[in-house]
């Protein structure tokens, strides 16, 4: 994993201990250095006395709630982005909470991989987008976007679209662990939970898996048991 | 203001129904009796007219009189109040009598006036004395004369205050015997209406399989005992049904729940190596994963049932939904070497909320797909049904070869949590529910579904949907692997 390097300063307002630790552990694993408070005034008084590249906002905190505090900072100029984190998952309550002035939502209980590519994304966000990459390797696999073309060594691979797009995002996000929603939400566009589209994403792995890593004796393309998926080379 | 209760109000009503009734009584009475009065008078002056020509004579100065002594009885009311004025039909008054003094009873003749028979006609005198005039024409000596007569009306006023005095001094006391036996009758009426509402109100959330008694059935009151006993019904249903879902949930909760307690209970009993820790909490995180997907279900369901989703309806093609649905469920299909075929004839349109009516042909598909055995084949099929109420319907045919339902379940497949094999529940994934959301999506839609089945043979289910219009003939089938 990658250490403390990246500089990015990560406020988490959460008054939920195990989320908070379980959150934390993952940002700071992420490279992230995250400052955590329990309650909206702590978080309220540190927001005005250090610098954060990103707040992470529960809802629902004690005395105030969050919703309070998004307003005073949005009142107050404070431009950083802000994820909120809550429990209530009611079009209504996302759109409270984004006219309120966050830039995105996240309804618990939700996948730490998740999370951190929404924090990802949040951070990208404003900065100059780097041109989209084409090229990928990884080991000896090596696909090219836009000839629509992926080839492990001198074997040209035989996907389908949907098995390719599946390839590109897990290579999008190499090293790091995909969960099914993302899946889901990125590569299938769908937006809601009650398909059978966990299945559908099952069987696809299991294919794309079948053609890219079956034959070849190093694999590259593992499941995470209960999270999800990640595309790797393994040091063995 | 406006009277709380219905008692006072209907009392109301009917004391002023029966104060109006009375008031046009009275004035009724009034104008009859103002009419016989006015008409006795006339009758009367006729009578005094004749009287008096025979009583007029012209003296030799050639003026004329009236042998005033000749009536017996000089207190007649007749003779007290006879106002009475001769004129030549020139005009010239010849004569006015002492009760008229020099008022004049109408100045000049007008044309025809008295000349045949009697003239009757209510006059004001000049001091402003009301009084009814009979004119008529008459000769004395050969000479045409008019005489006027008239009676001053102030009796006649006198009776008609009397009257409408004494009627009215008796209004008060019938509206306040109408207001009595109105209120008593109103409260007697309403009495079962009372009897009912505190029987109703012994009926709580907990007690609700008591009914409220019909003692009539025919009449108002029994049919808003066998309403109210309509809407105990109902309510005690869904009461009933909450109470089923709530434990079925529960219930549903709990199977995960064990699984991740004794997972985890298990791995910190013993030593382990870091792989088997990682495969543990692995297992874990699945049993976290379905309890996720139940709660998400759940709660799709309830607000459903709260009728929170506001629809969000557009006309679209539901061929192109179907495809969809198969490009979804394609790769579950291929790998157990299944077919899926569709056989449409032409596309419909509908206007629904695409994304749920798309949710429900996606779980009814998969569904098809989940239990039909590998090699077997899932049938689409788009038809028209016969129009209702001029409407265009669409059917959508969805077969599977799979083992089917039997006939005592089709009624439960599309209830919460129904599986029609509750050993295979958790290998072949999903909480029961794919069905309980397609209903509900379909119907929330406008449309219908349902579901046969021939045993061994495999089931159909069948979503029927008002069509806006035709999108087109299609041609004959698509096929896809």
């Amino acid at each position: 994993m990658k250490m403390a390097e990246s500089g990015v300063r990560v406020l988490f307002i959460e008054d939920e201990k195990k989320i908070a630790g379980a959150v934390c552990g993952a940002l700071i694993a992420e490279g992230y250095s995250v400052t955590a408070t329990t309650t909206a005034e702590e978080g309220f008084y540190i927001l005005h006395n250090q610098e954060f590249d990103l707040v992470l906002l529960d809802l629902m905190l004690p005395i105030r709630s969050g919703l309070e505090i998004l307003k005073d900072m949005r009142k107050w100029g404070l431009k950083v982005p802000v994820l909120i984190l809550t429990s209530k998952d009611s079009i209504e309550d996302r759109v409270v909470g984004l006219d309120a002035g966050a830039d995105d939502y996240m309804v618990k209980p939700f996948a730490i991989p998740e999370l951190l590519a929404r924090v990802r994304a949040l951070l990208r966000r404003g900065k100059k987008e780097g041109p989209n990459r084409l090229r990928f390797q990884v080991c000896d696999l090596e696909v090219d976007v836009s000839a629509r073309e992926a080839r492990r060594g001198a074997q040209l691979l035989d996907l389908t679209a949907k098995e390719f797009s599946l390839l590109e995002y897990l290579l999008m996000n190499e090293g790091r662990v995909v969960s099914r929603e993302m899946l889901a939400r990125d590569v299938w566009k769908e937006t809601s939970r009650h398909t059978p589209i966990d299945n559908v994403i099952d069987v696809q792995i299991a294919r794309l898996r079948r053609k890219i890593d079956d034959p070849f004796p190093n694999k590259l393309l593992h499941t995470v048991r209960g999270i999800g998926f990640v595309l790797r080379e393994d040091k063995q | 203001m406006r009277p709380r209760n219905v008692r006072t109000r209907l009392t109301l009503w009917y004391i002023s129904i029966f104060g109006a009734g009375l008031i046009v009584y009275i004035c009724g009475a009034a104008v009859l009796q103002y009419w016989q009065l006015t008409s006795q008078i006339y009758n009367a002056e006729i009578q005094d007219v004749e009287t008096a020509e025979g009583l007029l004579y012209f003296k030799s100065d050639g003026s004329l009189a009236m042998n005033e002594e000749y009536h017996n009885r000089p207190e007649s009311l007749a003779l007290l109040d006879r106002m009475m004025e001769v004129l030549g039909l020139d005009g010239a008054v010849l004569y006015r009598n002492k009760r008229l003094g020099d008022r004049d009873l109408g100045g000049k003749p007008f044309p025809l006036e008295g000349e045949s028979g009697y003239y009757e006609r209510s006059f004001r005198l000049a001091d402003g004395t009301r009084v009814l005039r009979i004119s008529h024409i008459h000769s004395i000596n050969g000479r045409p004369l008019l005489i006027r007569l008239a009676y001053s009306t102030a009796r006649l006023q006198h009776r008609m205050v009397e009257l409408i005095g004494v009627l009215l001094l008796a209004l008060p006391a019938a509206l306040a015997i109408a207001w009595f036996a109105g209120f008593h009758v109103t409260r007697r009426a309403l009495a079962p209406l009372e009897d009912l509402a505190r029987r109703t109100e012994q009926i709580t959330a907990t007690r609700l399989r008591d009914r409220v008694p019909v003692e009539n059935p025919d009449d108002e009151l029994g049919h808003i005992a066998r309403v109210l006993n309509g809407l105990l019904a109902r309510l005690e249903n869904s009461f009933e049904q909450l109470r089923r879902f709530t434990s079925d949930a529960s219930h549903e909760l709990r199977t995960p729940l064990a699984a991740l307690r004794s997972v985890g209970e298990m791995g910190l009993q013993g030593e382990y190596s870091a792989a088997e820790y990682r495969d543990t909490i692995g297992s874990m995180l699945e049993e976290v994963a379905r309890l996720t997907r139940m709660v998400e279900s759940l709660l799709t369901m309830s607000r459903a049932d709260a009728g929170e989703f506001r629809l969000q309806t557009s006309v679209f093609s539901v061929m192109d939904l179907v495809r969809e649905g198969i490009a979804l469920v394609e790769v579950l299909a291929e790998e157990k070497d299944q077919q899926i075929e569709v056989i449409a004839k032409e596309d419909f349109a509908v206007m629904a909320d695409r994304l749920f009516l798309r949710q429900a042909i996606v779980n009814v598909l998969h569904n098809a797909v989940k239990y039909s055995p590998p090699g077997s084949t899932v049938r689409i099929a788009l038809s028209r049904l016969p129009p209702v109420d001029g409407k265009t319907w669409m059917l959508l045919e969805v077969a599977d070869e799979g083992p089917g339902i039997r006939e005592e379940d089709r009624a439960k497949v599309f209830d919460r949590f129904y599986r029609v094999d509750e050993g295979r529940s958790q290998d072949a994934g999903g909480a029961g529910l794919g069905l309980a959301i397609a209903k509900w999506a379909v119907q929330a839609n406008g449309g219908d579904i349902d579901v046969r089945s021939a045993p061994v043979r495999g089931a159909s289910f069948f979503i029927k949907m008002p069509s806006v219009s035709e999108v087109g003939q299609r041609d004959s089938a698509a096929s896809s692997s």
